[in-house]
This record gives C-alpha cells, sequence and structure tokens, in this order.
C-alpha cells in the first residue's frame, strides 16, 4: 500500500476547539470589564 | 510551511487580530482605559476632596504604609470622580472593588484614573502590593449615596 | 560520549543542591495557602526547627560551660506569629522556586543537551566556574532571605530595601548562569567548521535561543541590581528612582517566563514526540517558533506594567500588540505537538477524529516521562489563556495584582515548566549515577496528582481574583482573619476561594512530596550500571530546511531594533515623570530607615551612663 500523507485533522479539530475555548474564557473578562466600567 | 501549518497559523492570527480590536473599542468606545503618563501634577503630600462640577469632583489620595491618607468619601450616585493618587514611602495598590480602578501608586509620581459610581453602596479600595509588615491591614472605602 | 567524572558531577550539583532548596520553597507554597486561608498563623515546624536548634546549642554551652550563646536568644526572640514571617516565606518561595531552581535547571539541561548533540566535550573548568559562581550567589542571597534581612519578594520593588548580599547574590547567580551558557559558544564553533551546511541540531537551537534571550534580558535587571540598587543598599547613594527600577526590572521580568518555558520546548519538540511513540511533526516548526522567541519575547514588557503611572498609554497598547505576536509561537507548540501526538496515536491504532488521543503513554512506567510532559501541556492549555487575558490591555485593569495573577502563573512556571523540569532532572540523575528510577508508578502519578491540585488552586485563585481577593496579600492575618470576623476589614465573600486554593495546594504539596520520595529514593539507590547519557531524540515528518531559519545573528538583530523601539519612548516617558527618588524602607517599619538609624542613635546617646 503506498504511503498516504498524514494530515493532522484530529489536531486541527483540537486547535479549533481551543481557540473556541479561548474565546470563550476572554470574552468572559470582556464582559466583566464591561459590567465594572 | 504544509497546509495544516498556513491554517493554524492564519486561524490563531485572525483570533489575536479580532481580539486586539475587541480591546480598541473598549478603550476607545466605552472608555475602559489604562493609566498614562501625567507629568502635570507632580507628587503631593495633602490629601483632598473638592467639586469640580456638577456630580463631579476630585480626589488626591497620598498611599502611605500602612493607610491610605484621604478624606472621608461620600458621594451620590451617578457621581464622577478624578482620583490623583501618589505615594508617601514604598510602592502600594489602590483597588477599588467592583470597578475597573486599579492603580500603582508610586513613590515619586502621580497617577490619575476616572470612574463613574452608577450604584450606591460601599466600595472597599484594596492595597494589593506589598508594602511591608502592615500590608494586609491596608483598605480604604468609598462610599456612594442615593 | 566519555562521560567523565568531572562532568557527570557537575550536572549533578547543578540539578541536585537547587532540587534541595525547592523542597524548603515548596513547603513554603503548603505554608502560604494555609496561612491565607486564616488557618494557620504560625509555622509548626519551623517552631519546631528553632526549638530544637535553641536546645541543642544550649545542651553545647552547658556542657562547655560557657556562656548562653547569643543566638539562643535571637532563635527564641523570633516572633513566629508575626505578618512579616508570611512575607518572609513568600520571598523565598518565590525566590528559590522560580529564579533558583529554574536558572540552574537550564544551565544544568543545557550542559546535557549541547554536548549531546553537538558530539562535543564540555569544558567543565569553566563550567564548574559557572556552577561555583552559581552557588556562591545563591548562598549570599540565601544568606540574606533566610535571616529576614531580604523580606521584599521576589521582585525586590524598591523602595523597600534588602540586605545587600541580596542583591550580591541575584547579581551573582546571573553573572554565573552567562559563564555556563558562554562555555557552549566553543563548542558550536567547533561543531561548525566540523560540519558546515548542516542545520543546527534543533535542540541546540532551542538552547542558544533560551540563553541569547535570557543574556539581553539580564542585561536589564543587571543594572537595576548592580547600578541603582546595590550602591543604594550599602548606602552610597540616599535614594533611588523608583519607577525606572520597576521598568528595568520589567524589562527583564517577562523574557524570564521564556527562559522557563524554552527549554520545557526543547523537549517537546525534540523529545516528546519519540517517547510517545510517534514523530516530530515540522521540524520547520521548531525553529520558527524559537526565531520568534528572539523577535518577541523582550519588546514586551509593559504589559507587566498596564496598572502603573508614568507610561503613556499608547506605548502600552504598543507592547499588547507585541505581546500578542509572541503569543503566536506558542499557539503555534500547541498544534505541532497536538500534530505529532496524532501521529503517535495514530500509529498505535487510533482511528476517528480523536481516537489518537487515547492511544499515547499516559501511565506508562517505562515511558513514564511522557506523564511529566502531557501533565504540563494539559495544564498549560488553561496557563496560556490566563496569560493572554493578562496581556489584553485594558482588561488586566480586572486581574492586576489580584490573585488571579498567581493562578495563572501556577498555570505556567509550576505547570508544564515545573513538571518538564521535575521530570527531566530525575531522568539524568538517574542515568548519571547509574541508577535505576524507583518506584515508577509513583513517579508516573506525581504529574497527574500535581494536575488535580494546581488546576483546584488556579480556579480557586482566579476566581477569587475576579472577586478582588489581592495577590501577595496574609490574608489570614488581615481579610480573613477569623477573629475580625464582623469587622470592615473582613471579607466572607473571598473565604470560599482561599479555601478551595488551599485544598489545591495540599494536593500540590502531597504530590511534590511523592516526588522528592522518587528523586532522593532515587539518588540514594545502589547503582545498577554505568553511568550514561542518552536522549530519546524525534525524528521529524516533514524535515524540509528552511533557509531562513538557520541563522540566529540576522534575527537576533532584529530583535534588537524592536527592543529600542519598543522601550525608548517607555523609559523615556518614566525618566520624564518621575519627580523624586525615594529613601530606603524596611518591610518592618514605617519610617525611612535613615530616620530609623537616627532615632536609634538618638535613643542611644540619651541613655544614662551606667
Amino acid at each position: 500500500m503506498a504511503a498516504e500523507e498524514f494530515k493532522p485533522k484530529g489536531a486541527i479539530a483540537f486547535f479549533v476547539a481551543l481557540l473556541l475555548l479561548y474565546a470563550v474564557m476572554w470574552l468572559s473578562v470582556y464582559v466583566e470589564v464591561l459590567r465594572r466600567g | 510551511m504544509v497546509r495544516s501549518e498556513r491554517v493554524i497559523f492564519g486561524l490563531s492570527g485572525a483570533v489575536m487580530a479580532l481580539f486586539l480590536v475587541g480591546l480598541l473599542v473598549l478603550a476607545t468606545g466605552f472608555g475602559v482605559d489604562v493609566p498614562g503618563c501625567v507629568t502635570e501634577m507632580k507628587p503631593f503630600e495633602q490629601d483632598t476632596l473638592f467639586q469640580t462640577g456638577d456630580r463631579r469632583w476630585e480626589l488626591h489620595v497620598v498611599a502611605r504604609m500602612w493607610a491610605y491618607q484621604m478624606p472621608a468619601v461620600e458621594l451620590p450616585a451617578g457621581s464622577e470622580l478624578d482620583i490623583y493618587l501618589t505615594s508617601g514611602d514604598v510602592l502600594h495598590g489602590f483597588h477599588i472593588d467592583r470597578t475597573n480602578v486599579n492603580l500603582m501608586a508610586v513613590p515619586g509620581t502621580v497617577t490619575y484614573a476616572r470612574v463613574r459610581f452608577s450604584e450606591p453602596g460601599e466600595y472597599p479600595i484594596i492595597c494589593h502590593e506589598y508594602c511591608g509588615i502592615g500590608h494586609q491591614q491596608m483598605v480604604g472605602v468609598i462610599r456612594i449615596v442615593q | 560520549m566519555e562521560l567523565t567524572r568531572s562532568y557527570r558531577n557537575l550536572i549533578r550539583t547543578e540539578l541536585i543542591v537547587p532540587m534541595v532548596l525547592l523542597v524548603i520553597g515548596v513547603y513554603g507554597g503548603l505554608m502560604q495557602v494555609l496561612f491565607r486561608a486564616g488557618v494557620l498563623d504560625y509555622d509548626p515546624l519551623l517552631k519546631l526547627l528553632l526549638d530544637t536548634v535553641g536546645a541543642v546549642l544550649l545542651v553545647v554551652d552547658r556542657l562547655f560551660g560557657r556562656e548562653t550563646d547569643p543566638l539562643v536568644a535571637a532563635l527564641s526572640s523570633v516572633d513566629l506569629r508575626s505578618s512579616i514571617m508570611y512575607y518572609w516565606s513568600l520571598t523565598l518561595h518565590g525566590v528559590l522556586n522560580a529564579i533558583v531552581f529554574t536558572t540552574f535547571f537550564a544551565v544544568a539541561f543545557g550542559n546535557a543537551v549541547v554536548p549531546y548533540f553537538l558530539k562535543q566535550p564540555l569544558n567543565t573548568r569553566i563550567g564548574w566556574l559557572s556552577a561555583i559562581v552559581m552557588l556562591v550567589g545563591t548562598g549570599l542571597a540565601g544568606i540574606a532571605m533566610f535571616s529576614g534581612q531580604a523580606s521584599v519578594l521576589y521582585t525586590f520593588y524598591p523602595p523597600l530595601k534588602a540586605h545587600p548580599l541580596f542583591y550580591l547574590g541575584a547579581a551573582l547567580l546571573i553573572v554565573g548562569s552567562w559563564i555556563g551558557a558562554a562555555n557552549w559558544i566553543p563548542m558550536y564553533r567547533r561543531w561548525r567548521r566540523e560540519n558546515p551546511g548542516q542545520r543546527i541540531p534543533l535542540a541546540v537551537m532551542g538552547m542558544f535561543v533560551t540563553f541569547i534571550v535570557w543574556f539581553i534580558a539580564t542585561l536589564s535587571v543587571a543594572v537595576e541590581v548592580l547600578l541603582l540598587l546595590l550602591p543604594w543598599s550599602l548606602g552610597w547613594t540616599e535614594a533611588v528612582d523608583v519607577p525606572l527600577a520597576r521598568a528595568l526590572f520589567w524589562f527583564f521580568g517577562h523574557p524570564l517566563v521564556y527562559f522557563w518555558l524554552l527549554p520545557a520546548y526543547v523537549m517537546y519538540y525534540t523529545m516528546l514526540p519519540k517517547v510517545a511513540g510517534g514523530k516530530l511533526f515540522s521540524d520547520a516548526a521548531g525553529r520558527l517558533v524559537f526565531v520568534m522567541f528572539i523577535l518577541f519575547s523582550i519588546p514586551v514588557g509593559a504589559h507587566h506594567q498596564f496598572a502603573d503611572p508614568g507610561i503613556g498609554t499608547q506605548w502600552k497598547w504598543l507592547h499588547t500588540v507585541l505581546t500578542y505576536a509572541v503569543a503566536l509561537p506558542s499557539l503555534i507548540t500547541a498544534f505541532t505537538i497536538a500534530a505529532s501526538l496524532e501521529y503517535a496515536g495514530r500509529q498505535n491504532g487510533g482511528r476517528g477524529l480523536f481516537g489518537w488521543m487515547f492511544r499515547l503513554p499516559y501511565f506508562s512506567r517505562e515511558r513514564w516521562l511522557f506523564s511529566y510532559w502531557i501533565a504540563g501541556l494539559l495544564i498549560f492549555i488553561f496557563g496560556g489563556i490566563s496569560g493572554i487575558v493578562n496581556a489584553s490591555y485594558n482588561l488586566n485593569m480586572a486581574v492586576h495584582n489580584t490573585s488571579w495573577i498567581p493562578g495563572h502563573f501556577h498555570l505556567t512556571v509550576a505547570g508544564p515548566v515545573l513538571l518538564a523540569f521535575l521530570g527531566m532532572s530525575l531522568y539524568l540523575v538517574a542515568q548519571l549515577s547509574g541508577k535505576e528510577v524507583l518506584w515508577r508508578g509513583a513517579a508516573v502519578a506525581v504529574p497527574y496528582l500535581w494536575l488535580v491540585g494546581v488546576l483546584i488552586f488556579s480556579w480557586g485563585m482566579m476566581r477569587g481574583g475576579l472577586h478582588g481577593m489581592p495577590r501577595r496579600t496574609y490574608l489570614g492575618a488581615g481579610a480573613l482573619n477569623p477573629d475580625l470576623q464582623g469587622t470592615p476589614l473582613y471579607r466572607a465573600d473571598w473565604a470560599p476561594y482561599a479555601e478551595i486554593a488551599m485544598v489545591g495546594g495540599i494536593i500540590m504539596f502531597a504530590a511534590m512530596l511523592l516526588y522528592f520520595v522518587v528523586f532522593f529514593g532515587t539518588l540514594f539507590a545502589r547503582r545498577v550500571r554505568e553511568a550514561h547519557l542518552e536522549f530519546p531524540v524525534a525524528e521529524a515528518y516533514h524535515d524540509e530546511p528552511v533557509r531562513a531559519l538557520n541563522r540566529l545573528a540576522p534575527w537576533v538583530a532584529t530583535a534588537v531594533v524592536l527592543i529600542v523601539l519598543s522601550y525608548t519612548p517607555v523609559l523615556y516617558d518614566v525618566l520624564r515623570s518621575s519627580f523624586q527618588k525615594a529613601p530606603a524602607y524596611l518591610p518592618e517599619y514605617n519610617v525611612p530607615e535613615k530616620q530609623l538609624q537616627e532615632t536609634i542613635r538618638q535613643g542611644q546617646s540619651s541613655q544614662p551612663t551606667e
């Protein structure tokens, strides 16, 4: 069988999830700062 | 760079750029900003509170080991306060609870923040920079009444 | 590679001595969470120690019919319930854990990695010179700290003043580390001559970048310590420019965290993929990441001074943008490591989008190093975002100097960095001593126990911080003092968060106890083989060379330009807004030290003569 190129689909999915988590956490602090302003 | 790396780099850059735009909006649109460089006022030794306009006051605070040298502050809800802060000795912090006023009192220089109190209540002020053996007892308060 | 006795002992010394000091620093951490929550108000072990030493001295004096040693009186006069004890302990915790342990490890790791990958012997005479200078520096600073004359915390901001030995010791520790790194340059040049046109091994590139960043960064703190603080603490100058000292410190303070992270990144890129059973997804990614750290580690320090006066908002904004740039190489690392682990997991039979995550050697005793790295990476997920929040300009107003900050940095320096350093220290000490790592089950458990503890700790600290709970504050004697309940000072709303942090801290301490048992148990076990040194070296899946990433000099030059551009306006603002210098203060007194000395002198001169 010819060697197929390894495409890190799982890592990309993990990374997108990471960025989404980051956006949620960052936004929660943003909203808190807005609340206090 | 392989394709997946380009995607990742692009995504990361885009998210970070979006965040930066958000911060600019917060500063310029909503007026939440960090302290800047004050050169028009030199470090002072007197604390004071006086009215400068309709519902606008100016407060000068000298942070000292281990209490703030400041007058009693009791203002009506909706008041705006211009705060000038310096230190009479070592570094101190000045964090007004439930607001975005988060300052460092540094000897030799003056810092400034403006805050609007829309809700009545008691706003504790906490010293959050280590200033010696009495640091944990160093607090203040701003009272806002109806 | 031939391992001389001197070489082996050099690295072992540089790993073992700081590990002993880490025991003290870690114990201090336990005391801090207990003191903060108002659960303890004195350190029982310290009391036991002081009482024992005092009793021993007394007995010895009696035996030899001597006058009681004045040290006995000094020891019994220590007020263990004085609030200063908290800050004494916190200083030791910060300095021993975050400065001494980390600096020694970086040098020791470099001393192992560089000769191994370049296949060149280390000049052990210079190596020992470096180690001795670092040890002497640590000793001098240690004397100042342990004797209670340097309770100024690891940032040592003036005008709180420490004993001159503290500043001198710190300077020597740094200079010693410079010597250790300079020692690798002749090896590199020889390797270059013998291997023209070859890519520098990735691990060596990583260590060189670590110390290039370190050298530039420490120049600033060396200026602060040697030109501003040491003469002032010796009484040669009257007063010090506090804003200038802060700016110089934070020029150093941010790249310091990359000095900590980069050796861990070296392990993640060059060793982790192999131990996981796979390959490094991309060699070029590693090189790009290291180059980006050269560029962006340093011109960002003002993000630690967002709440400071005296620096214009536009420069604080500039540093924000540059800090966002330095977040990118860490994000690239997260992806590259995930891709490398995915490759390993799929080799191991993992199917589907996430199946590979379950085919990794999390609990393998043979591949026990993996647990240290993966637990660190999982913790770093939260360390990263909390750092981005800190760097986010006006968002910083919600977190500056609150307990969110230590919550953040226990997810970074006490997360991926600590675990990588602990794992590698155990690995190297065992190899270089010809010992087998004992109790591998326990060794594998440590990082996961630590992970649970630190996540709980940081959760408590970060949530508490968002409620205004401050950092660096002995709350147990203030806002969380059980005796002060009902008074305005007491903050019942902070109590649950301090208690959560305490639970986390206790679990962290338990993990460290387990680690120390494994480390010292391994160290004192019987030799079972010849001393050796080898690393699990990963192959790269994408291994194409990128010419622009092969030479460091142009990137260093660019970094210098960026630093000049980003810091000149900051220093200009700091100098023009600072109107008077500050005299020295001791933490225990609220009058300047000079005035204190005057008062004592007057008091003495007005004593009636006997």
